[in-house]
């Protein structure tokens, strides 16, 4: 069981959307996974506890954890590329 | 003459049946207009039904738990604040909950369909859940003028200069955010970038706002360990926030420890519970905004659209972060002091970044000037907030949403916003008001071209000389 904290400024609206995205490129893979919905604010607290931290805006702090921008399931440009570093990331 | 009394009659017994009820169906056909298959229809109109019900279920929390406490605490600190900012979550479940928000969904997609064919607009606003804010500016002039037709006027005159900002400062925001094609058409952060535009030429006149390339070796920008982290532990964190506030609250009340213990976990309670079933709002929202996104990009294949997002998206921006903790106090300390502010800051006071994010676009990051712009914004924002307050609480009344307690107001500082002000002021003016908002609208698109090129101009002086960012 993988787990994946996915963040927005808010943990509401935008976040929302990214985990829709994210829960079924999970299950496309058949990757099994536990997604956490939180603020930016809140990451901290998951660094280096998880195995992907998936932000839907460009973060400069370095985090321990992998660190995936997810903006592009909003935008809906370069979804697939993502979503590949995504699989990528949980398979490694 | 009997038709339409017929249909009035059928709307009203319709709409008497409460929110929960009849939003639902509404956002059920809205679904299914917009092409969503039967059962992710259904599904999508009772998700947003269930949020309402949340919503109306922690609204008593307030009204009852903490609505006496605050009153107790104005008193003992002999503060004028009676209006208490309940959040942007509830404000939110209260502009979905009549029948002119779910109504605007619709209209405004539409209008920004037109505006994108006429070539009038290179923004499609998608984030459907922030078109809350819209469906508040409707409200409100529905409320004071009793024409429903004058509220959707204004609720798409809120929207459309959102749209015009977010075209002015796409290039801009791609920039400094770092996304390529997106904009922020949002609801409140557009509404706040006139002031901040503003602002910025002032700037340039005085020596001590220039700004100033950012060297490879500039140690600052990284984060620094120690103080600022666990000030941004601390505020980052809404349940500590929310134990901070209330322990304050039920101190200064002069309860028992009972009582503080009380008001402690219940003021976290609420910060917490608010966004956690708004948050079924958004869910079932987003199939609907995914549509209209696949429309837009099937049907203007040859275009350069940018998809219009929450200001959420701009908000990991290191100087949004810290400018955003700074104003935490100073929020608190000005709404105290601030002649003709009723709003008491406690729903919004998390998310006190969202108030600072345009400025830091705007301002290209330079930490001078998104510090001035946020304390000359806020007393801007807590007055508006305090304008809206006795509108809010009986939009909030007429959705069976009871926010806080007798005697009270609510409002949030989300209101604090010149876009929902303006087309109310204009909408009020006799005879006129539904031509002021259409003359508006007219201004906004032709202005909105001339600074669009006067923009894209200083954008590329200032990427030839400074670069992207000054600091």
């Amino acid at each position: 069981m993988k787990q994946i904290v996915i963040a927005c400024g808010a943990g509401l609206a935008t976040s929302s959307m990214v985990l829709d995205k994210v829960e079924s490129v999970l299950k496309q893979n058949g990757i099994r996974g536990r997604l956490i919905q939180c603020t930016l604010g809140q990451v901290d607290g998951y660094d280096g506890t998880v195995d992907l931290i998936i932000t839907t805006m460009k973060v400069r702090k370095k985090y321990q954890t992998p660190c995936i921008t997810g903006s592009a399931f909003l935008t809906g440009i370069g979804e697939e590329e993502v979503a590949q570093q995504i699989v990528e990331t949980l398979k490694a | 003459m009997e038709f339409f009394e017929t249909v009035s009659g059928a709307v009203q017994y319709f709409v008497d049946l409460g929110s929960y009820i009849f939003v639902p169906i509404l956002m059920c056909v809205i679904g299914l207009l917009f092409g969503l298959k039967p059962g992710r229809a259904i599904k999508a109109g009772a998700t947003v039904g269930i949020g309402l019900v949340g919503v109306s279920l922690v609204a008593t929390l307030t009204a009852d738990s903490l609505g006496p406490v605050i009153n107790r605490m104005v008193e003992v600190l002999n503060l004028n604040l009676t209006a208490i900012d309940v959040g942007g979550s509830p404000a939110a479940a209260v502009g979905f909950s009549s029948l002119i928000g779910a109504a605007l969904i619709v209209i405004i997609i539409l209008v920004n369909i037109a505006l994108v064919a006429l070539k009038l607009t290179n923004t499609v606003n998608v984030d459907v859940y922030n078109f809350w804010y819209f469906a508040i500016t409707g409200g409100i002039v529905q409320l004071v003028t009793g024409n429903f037709w004058l509220g959707v006027l204004a609720g798409v005159t809120h929207a459309v200069l959102g749209l015009k900002i977010a075209d002015i400062m796409a290039h801009r925001t791609q920039e400094i955010i770092g996304i390529p094609a997106i904009s922020i058409p949002h609801g409140f952060a557009a509404a706040s970038a006139p002031i901040f535009l503003v602002l910025d030429k002032v700037y340039d006149l005085i020596p001590f706002f220039a700004h100033k390339p950012i060297e490879d070796d500039d140690e600052e920008l990284e984060e620094s360990k120690g103080l600022s982290h666990y000030v941004s532990l601390i505020f980052g964190e809404r349940i500590y926030l929310g134990l901070i506030l209330g322990l304050f609250f039920g101190v200064v009340a002069g309860y028992d420890f009972k009582g503080v213990a009380d008001v402690t976990i219940k003021t976290a309670a609420l910060l917490e519970l608010f966004p956690m079933v708004v948050k079924m709002l958004v869910g079932g929202l987003i199939p609907i905004s995914n549509q209209a996104k696949s429309f837009f990009t099937k049907h203007f294949p040859d275009r350069q659209l940018s998809i219009g997002l929450d200001s959420a998206v701009t908000i990991g921006h290191p100087v949004t972060i810290s400018v955003g903790f700074l104003m935490v106090p100073i929020f608190m300390f000005v709404a105290a002091v601030l002649p003709g502010n009723i709003t008491l800051p406690l729903g919004e006071v998390p998310f006190a970044a969202f108030y600072v994010c345009f400025a830091t676009i705007i301002h290209r990051a330079n930490r001078r000037r998104t510090i001035c712009s946020s304390l000359i914004f806020i007393p801007i924002v807590l007055w508006i907030s305090s304008w809206a307050a006795p509108f809010f609480t009986q939009l909030a009344d007429a959705a069976g949403m009871t926010l806080v307690a007798e005697g009270q107001l609510a409002t949030t500082m989300a209101f604090g916003d010149l876009f929902i002000l303006i087309p109310t002021l204009l909408a009020q003016v006799p005879y006129v008001g539904a031509l002021l908002l259409v003359a508006l609208m007219a201004v906004a698109i032709a202005l909105g071209k001339l600074l669009e090129r006067f923009y894209a101009k200083e954008d590329e002086r200032f990427e030839e000389t400074i670069g992207t960012e000054s600091k």
